[in-house]
């Protein structure tokens, strides 16, 4: 706290500093240096690592500020076809999914559903629990898996990946339900207990306004928080649900408030100042430098996404599809410093093609395999004929540019030119679609398998469902594609490690894609909250906080 | 003061004619006169020269190169080694703000020299010829004038994308109706002159008009707007670095090492403290000196 | 009188059709489909494809342009915002007026203590006061404005626990912005009041009333001033339409949801019902907030009735050199 008031005084007075003094130059920069000189070794404490506190039972009268980093275009993203990070944050603490999945455990657990078992490859039978109120106080049905089955994941979401797989789902008395997918992935269990398979029923959507309404009135589900107020463009609130059906995971605050800051730092200053409880969504470069703020809680932690770059193999790509060329690249990157300025320290270069939470990970590089090997990249450069060096683009979007300049300075050595292209969102999407690049920084998370998270960026020959491959290879092969629906439709994790070892080898043997590192997630928040939990994609639970 | 030539006055005729002004017009030495009065103009332009210097000699100036990563020397502080610290890639900061100073400057006279003549041509034109020209220039320009600049130049790079000359052009367009307005008055003044009134009686050609009296004698109040402009366009460029548009990694320009610098506030406030300094002093130069240029050519001039 | 604000008023179509018209030929060069926007990276090249038949993107640009035009002026319909799919004027609307409200704080405060050191620098012209005004005026105007932010979230929001970070929960949060666009416009103010009061100074009618007699203060605050008050006036007008549709980076620093931010989000969304409406509204605030500036001269000065309604030209004569001096 003292060093930072210092540091705050010092930069002010630094600034009036060379006001007087700014007809000599830069003479007003040795007054400020003094101030700064003490900066120390990084230190890691403060930060705390998910899923550690014990869960809590008591309530409070208090309000729970939240500071996220955008405002969501709809509180309920499942009725409109949409998945928005912010919305999935909100959304979580209304709606209640059948199963829940328990990060740190790595285990399913009941959540609607007291139990479930695969009838067959692709029918999944759920109990229901017979105690569940929704938010206009009627019981829980079968009929309301029905309806938000059929109604919203699948007549909802033709585009997107929450109805993809499924066919729908049948009532077979008033609580058991059973749910048909299209394509054999014993992961799709793990799959519903996403927030975007959050139950509703048909009569709270009708009381809010029908499917139009809801995803701006989301009073509907059976969570620990209902919907109470929207403000276009400053907050969302949320009050607690006092007859939540789960009295061990009752809300601890009466209210949650939603706040949107855009600009990191002033969501992170709006914690040290007390008007935030947490600050969401912190790039993790900035906030390991609050790891070492002792006035707040800063947590850093992996969730379970890789960033690989890939080459380009498509119809329209350049140099990379030339082997020896994608080779040498990966020779010239060093992946020790990528994996530094991607994960500001915290993680280290991943080894395997596969995020180290996967539970069939098993590392299939060595760290000497990793290094950099700049004669080793020339020497194939030559032999693939660009002895005078050749120009690649790299595209990415903007938040990856750290890490493609330092991939740009590891290929300067080795005599490739690399042209950064980190256009805005919707410029990056037609890219990535048209395949107007040779090398791209993209990260998935193929913790759980499905067609959507295992090597969603090669282009799949055999498996189903509408959509085109963004981004990643533009490319692939029969082999990849038949031992990639093998690994979604092993139900057994043993063989499924294998069959993705073999996977990873063959992205190795081939150089497809060069592994980075293990993305990080990071938050801020007040010194006195515990209760820090995720759920999937590394959001954090607002659920789950207390004093 | 007395008429005798001074040693002084010579320099400045020199510098006068290296801007290829007419010497022997005396308003521009009496606004000379009254420029080098101005002290705080003096210091202005004093620094303004410093900067040009280092933005030539950068490469003798910068101890490092600016876009050498060193991965054993990250976010350090401030250091006989390293005068303004060292960025997230072990980047020299020093080195890179006074690389910085050269495409900060450069980009920022690329943009002041693009708009005026897009804007300063469309002015002159409007101001010359007047009647239905003006008018329909005016409008026009009027148009552009209701979209706000930095909306305007971000529609731009969403169309062009990012890089320096996309940059200039968006930065270009967005500040046309502002210069054209500008230009347009000064030469109304200038037109309204007697002297133009009676070159035109004996017949001088327009275009003879337009280059050999107008725009020498309108020049003051444009040279006010392109140092003013600098800095406009200094600012611009650093508030659409923080949007994210316009540069693109490594390009060591002030307003994209500020950004850089940003998220590290807290922990290594001189990341952001050494570009925002330098984006501060220069500035700060331009206007001061813009100001005193203001005095010194048009005493009556708001 | 009446006569003329219906021409200003009438003048405000072409403005709105060139606007519109420049907005919509960007829009058409610009890369990156709203389509997939919409329906995110799952989506099949065919779903797009009939998106982008649903919304109207495939026809000729000219078409629709005119059922763009159609809507607004039959049924003042400015489209539905992409993301939301809420009609974009009930978007827009509120945060206009967040807009509107820091704009006004801001101009009052740049105005008051602008015209304050500028009546200062006249008075003591070419001392080191006059000096130090200017420099002090100049300070806030060559800070990069999210620098300035940052540094007074950190003062007073970090450490001293007056006003808070974000957000505009409270009045107090309109605070730091007002007080961050406020400073960075003090130096134009500054500069049109030293200079106006100076040329009233040296006028005729103040030499009179030294002349007769008067005494010094009452020369400066009843004549000069008044006097010098109408281009500092004038310049608020301006500057009060150029700071509402310009902060966007000030409202992404202070969370404050102004119509600048949203249409650079939009922008970047390639949201462009919320760009269209959102610029051509920034266009009729200002013409209105312009008329309306010259509109309350006339009624509170009526001599200058000559120079704003008749004498066109003298009046923009004299705003372009305001504009000049902004």
């Amino acid at each position: 706290m003292k060093v930072k008031k210092v540091m705050a005084m010092a930069m002010a007075s630094a600034m009036i500093l060379s006001l007087t003094a700014c007809g000599g130059g830069n003479s007003s920069d040795d007054a400020a240096k003094g101030g700064e000189t003490q900066s120390e070794e990084k230190v890691t404490v403060n930060v705390v690592e998910p899923n550690k506190d014990a869960a809590n039972t008591e309530k409070t009268d208090e309000t729970l500020t939240v500071g996220l980093a955008s405002e969501p275009s709809s509180l309920y993203g499942a009725s409109v076809g949409k998945t928005e990070n912010e919305e999935q944050i909100i959304g979580n603490a209304m709606l209640d999914s059948l199963v829940k999945f328990n990060y740190s455990t790595n285990e399913i657990e009941p959540s609607l559903a007291t139990e479930w078992e695969w009838v067959d490859d692709t029918h999944l039978k759920f109990k229901l629990r017979d105690d569940v109120t929704m938010s206009d106080g009627t019981p829980l049905v079968a009929d309301d898996v029905v309806y938000t089955c059929n109604k919203i994941w699948i007549e909802k979401n033709t585009t997107n990946d929450t109805g993809k797989y499924l066919v729908g789902a049948t009532a077979e008395d008033e609580h058991t339900v059973v749910i048909e997918f299209n394509t054999v992935a014993p992961d799709f269990l793990k799959m519903m207990s996403w927030t975007n398979f959050g139950i509703v029923s048909e009569d709270e959507v009708n009381a809010a306004g029908g499917l139009e309404q809801i995803s701006t009135n989301p009073l509907a589900g059976s969570g620990p928080y209902k919907f109470k107020e929207w403000k276009n463009g400053q907050s969302v609130t949320l009050e607690r649900n006092e007859n939540y059906w789960d009295k061990d995971y009752a809300g601890y605050y009466k209210e949650i408030v939603f706040t949107f800051t855009s600009d990191a730092a002033a969501r992170e200053m709006a914690v040290e100042s007390g008007d935030a409880d947490i600050a969401y969504d912190i790039p993790v470069s900035q906030a390991s430098t609050y790891a070492e703020n002792d006035s707040v809680n800063t947590t850093i932690y992996e969730f379970g996404q890789t960033t690989h770059l890939w080459y380009n193999q498509g119809e329209n790509a350049g140099v990379t599809k030339d082997e020896k060329v994608r080779e040498a690249i990966d020779k010239a990157l060093d992946f020790d410093a990528i994996a530094q300025v991607g994960t500001a320290g915290f993680a280290d270069a991943s080894l395997s093609y596969w995020d180290p939470s996967c539970d069939y990970y098993t590392e299939n590089y060595t760290v000497e395999e990793r290094a950099v090997d700049v004669e080793g990249a020339k020497a194939l450069l030559e032999e693939a004929g660009y002895a005078d060096g050749l120009e690649v683009t790299a595209l990415g979007l903007q938040d990856i540019t750290p890490v493609l300049t330092v991939m740009q300075a590891n290929l300067a050595e080795a005599g490739i030119t690399l042209k950064i292209d980190t256009p805005d969102t919707a410029q990056f999407v037609e890219g990535a679609f048209g395949g107007n690049y040779d090398l791209i920084c993209v990260g998935d998370t193929p913790a759980i398998r499905t067609p959507a998270s295992v090597m969603p960026f090669l282009q799949k020959l055999n498996v189903e469902g509408p959509g085109m491959v963004i981004g990643g290879a533009k490319w692939t092969n029969d082999e990849f594609d038949s031992t990639i629906t093998e690994l979604i439709s092993e139900a057994d994790t043993e063989k499924a490690a294998e069959l993705a070892t073999t996977l990873d080898e063959m992205v190795k043997d081939q150089t497809v894609c060069s592994n980075l590192y293990p993305e990080m997630k990071s938050s801020v928040y007040a010194k006195d909250l515990k209760g820090f939990n995720t759920i999937e994609r590394g959001f954090v639970d607002v659920t789950g906080f207390y004093e | 003061m007395s008429k005798m030539r001074t040693p002084a006055m010579e320099k400045i005729e020199k510098k006068n004619a290296k801007r290829k002004k007419p010497v022997k017009s005396t308003p521009m030495r009496e606004s000379w006169k009254r420029f080098k009065r101005n002290p705080t103009a003096l210091i202005g332009l004093g620094v303004v020269c410093i900067l040009i210097l280092v933005a030539i000699f950068a490469p003798l100036i910068a101890p490092y190169d600016y876009k050498v990563q060193d991965y054993s020397a990250m976010m350090q502080a401030p250091s006989s080694a390293h005068l303004f610290g060292t960025d997230q890639f072990g980047r020299d900061i020093f080195s890179r703000v006074i690389y910085g100073t050269r495409y900060s400057l450069i980009i920022a006279l690329f943009c002041t020299i693009a708009a005026l003549f897009s804007g300063g041509l469309l002015g002159i034109i409007a101001g010359y010829f007047g009647g239905t020209v003006d008018t329909i220039i005016m409008r026009v320009m009027d148009i552009f004038q209701s979209i706000p600049m930095i909306m305007m130049a971000m529609c731009i790079v969403a169309v062009l994308g990012n890089g320096i000359p996309q940059l200039v052009a968006a930065i270009m367009f967005a500040s046309m109706p502002t210069m054209a307005r500008n230009n347009r008055a000064a030469i109304l003044r200038v037109r309204g002159s007697d002297y133009i009134e009676s070159s035109e009686a004996i017949g001088v050609s327009q275009i003879q008009m337009i280059l050999k009296h107008m725009i020498p004698n309108a020049a003051g109040i444009m040279i006010i707007y392109f140092v003013g402009f600098l800095a406009v366009s200094i600012m611009m460029m650093s508030s659409m670095s923080y949007i994210g548009v316009g540069l693109t990694a490594p390009t060591p320009e002030w307003g994209l090492i500020l950004n850089d610098g940003k998220a590290y506030l807290t922990s290594a406030p001189y990341m952001m403290l050494f570009p925002a300094l330098m984006i501060m002093i220069t500035c700060f130069a331009f206007n001061l000196m813009g100001d005193g240029l203001r005095d010194a050519f048009d005493p009556k001039m708001k | 009188m009446l006569k003329y604000i219906v021409k200003r008023i009438l003048y405000l179509i072409p403005i709105l059709f060139g606007v519109s018209i420049i907005i919509f030929g960007l829009k058409t060069f610009t890369p990156g489909d709203p389509a997939r926007q919409i329906l995110g990276n799952s989506a099949s090249e065919a779903q797009v494809q009939e998106k982008r038949e649903e919304l109207g993107l495939n026809d000729p640009v000219p078409v629709q342009y005119f059922n763009y035009v159609k809507g607004i002026v039959t049924e003042g319909d400015f489209g539905v915002s992409y993301r939301t799919g809420k009609p974009v004027l009930e978007e827009i609307a509120p945060r206009l007026l967040t807009s509107a409200k820091i704009t006004l704080g801001a101009v009052l405060i740049g105005a008051v203590i602008g015209v304050l050191l500028g009546i200062i620098s006249a008075l003591k012209k070419y001392t080191w006061v006059d000096s130090g005004v200017l420099v002090i005026s100049m300070f806030f105007q060559s800070v990069p404005e999210f620098v300035v932010a940052l540094v007074l979230i950190m003062i007073f929001a970090v450490n001293l626990h007056i006003l808070p970070a974000n957000g505009i929960e409270s009045w107090t949060g309109y605070i730091m912005p007002m007080l961050c666009i406020g400073l960075s416009s003090v130096a134009s103010y500054t500069r049109i009041t030293r200079s106006s009061m100076l040329e009233v100074l040296g006028e005729d009618y103040i030499r009179t009333a030294r002349a007769k007699g008067q005494s010094e203060k009452n020369i400066t605050y009843h004549h000069a001033l008044r006097n010098a008050m109408i281009p500092v006036a004038q310049s608020v007008g301006t500057s009060l339409g150029n700071t509402i549709g310009g902060g966007m980076v000030l409202e992404t620093v202070f969370g404050v949801p102004g119509v600048g931010k949203y249409i650079v989000d939009s922008i970047a969304q390639r949201n462009y019902p919320s760009v269209l409406g959102g610029a051509l509204i920034i266009a009729i605030v200002l013409t209105l907030i312009n008329l309306l500036v010259d509109v309350s001269f006339v009624l509170i000065d009526p001599r200058l009735k000559t120079t704003i309604i008749s004498g066109g030209k003298t009046k923009k004569k004299k705003m372009k050199k305001i504009n000049a001096a902004a």
